[in-house]
């Protein structure tokens, strides 16, 4: 509910600060019902989702605070309405980071560390093992929901028009296929220690360019 | 049905589980996986967890000790589940029903939705059967509401 939520929240044109806080309350709800679970994998999975997003969270914070700086507002519709150069041009240092975030969100490898598509796994579905039927299935659609929050804040990158923001959103997605098809698991101490903390001082480094500039 | 109904036979997620085969019938069922069948495109998904899977497939003769882990699995699995016997000795026990540790078919221990004859089966006989299974699926669903 809390992902759909978010969603609902981006389309009204609503605070994507607050968006961004709902999408990681479900994040966080996930993991609860993980650790409550019996299985070990569940519990295994659930520490690792907490890492995941002890990686990705303050990225897309930054993310989404250099984007509120570039466009003058944190609502959506200031974000979209950025005016007739895309925000992209302020901001290249943070594509690495969402890049990251989306890879970590859609669960694809090289971080799909907490759960995997697929049933061989270390920790079979992690941090998924102990749901099933049909919380299971909300948990899938909120799975998607998820998923397209991320895809909207990227193709905010490029609004100059909603083609303009489908186009930014499919081209993201073809870059997190093409990696996941290209890499392999990484552990969560190489994200933890290398990965999120080298996309976190880009994105940082690009916004204290826009508040110095 | 309801939206969910109609969606819970378009993609039914399978657990596959080994019971004392010869690993013919094993790997014509992880065939269906490979590029040649690629079941997945169907939204068949072979999943490694009995809680996420709407259909069991079993391969292999059932003996005592592995009688109570088929058992364990298949009370794992949510309902309606469908469980699908593949190969003879899964069916009947095969070449190997007359051992003395062997019990028979996996009809023996749990009640089984379609039987698939061959040794080993083919990959397109067990894609039928899934097909064939998910008919009966539909019928338990239409029957719930």
């Amino acid at each position: 509910m809390a992902s759909l939520a978010s969603d609902v929240l981006l389309a009204a044109g609503g605070d994507v600060l607050m968006c961004f806080f709902i999408q990681a309350a479900s994040a966080c709800f996930v993991a609860l019902g993980a650790f409550s679970g019996s299985s070990p994998y569940s519990k295994l999975g659930a520490q690792r989702e907490l890492f995941q997003m002890l990686s990705y969270e303050p990225i897309f914070l930054v993310c989404v605070l250099c984007m509120a700086k570039a466009s003058g507002g944190f609502d959506a519709y200031s974000m979209m309405n950025a005016g007739a150069q895309p925000l992209l041009y302020k901001m290249p240092l943070i594509i690495p980071g969402l890049v990251f975030v989306l890879l970590v969100k859609m669960r694809k490898s090289p971080f799909d560390i907490a759960a995997s598509h697929h049933m061989h796994q270390e920790v079979v579905r992690g941090v998924y093992t102990d749901y099933a039927g049909r919380d299971f299935a909300l948990l899938e659609i909120a799975h998607w929901a998820d998923v397209v929050v991320i895809l909207w804040v990227t193709s905010f990158l490029w609004a100059t028009g909603p083609l303009q923001m489908l186009a930014v959103a499919l081209v993201a997605l073809f870059v997190v296929i093409v990696i996941d098809n290209i890499s392999a698991r990484l552990t969560w101490r190489h994200m933890v220690k290398v990965a999120a903390p080298l996309a976190l001082i880009l994105a940082t480094a690009n916004l204290l360019w826009l508040y110095l500039e | 049905m309801s939206f969910l109904k109609k969606s819970q036979i378009k993609s039914p997620w399978l657990m596959h589980f080994d019971c004392g085969s010869c690993n013919g019938c094993d790997i014509e069922t992880l065939a269906c996986l490979t590029p040649v069948y690629d079941v997945e495109r169907f939204g068949i998904i072979n999943v490694g967890n009995p809680r996420h899977a709407d259909v069991l497939v079993v391969t292999g003769t059932v003996n005592p000790r592995n009688a109570v882990i088929l058992k364990n699995i298949y009370d794992q699995m949510p309902t309606p589940k469908l469980v699908i016997a593949v190969g003879a000795c899964g069916c009947t026990g095969g070449v190997f029903r007359d051992a003395p540790n062997v019990l028979g078919g996996i009809d023996k221990v749990i009640p089984v939705d379609v039987y698939v004859p061959g040794c080993p089966a083919k990959p397109e006989a067990i894609m039928d059967a899934v097909v064939t299974g998910l008919a009966k699926l539909k019928g338990i669903l239409e029957e719930s509401k």
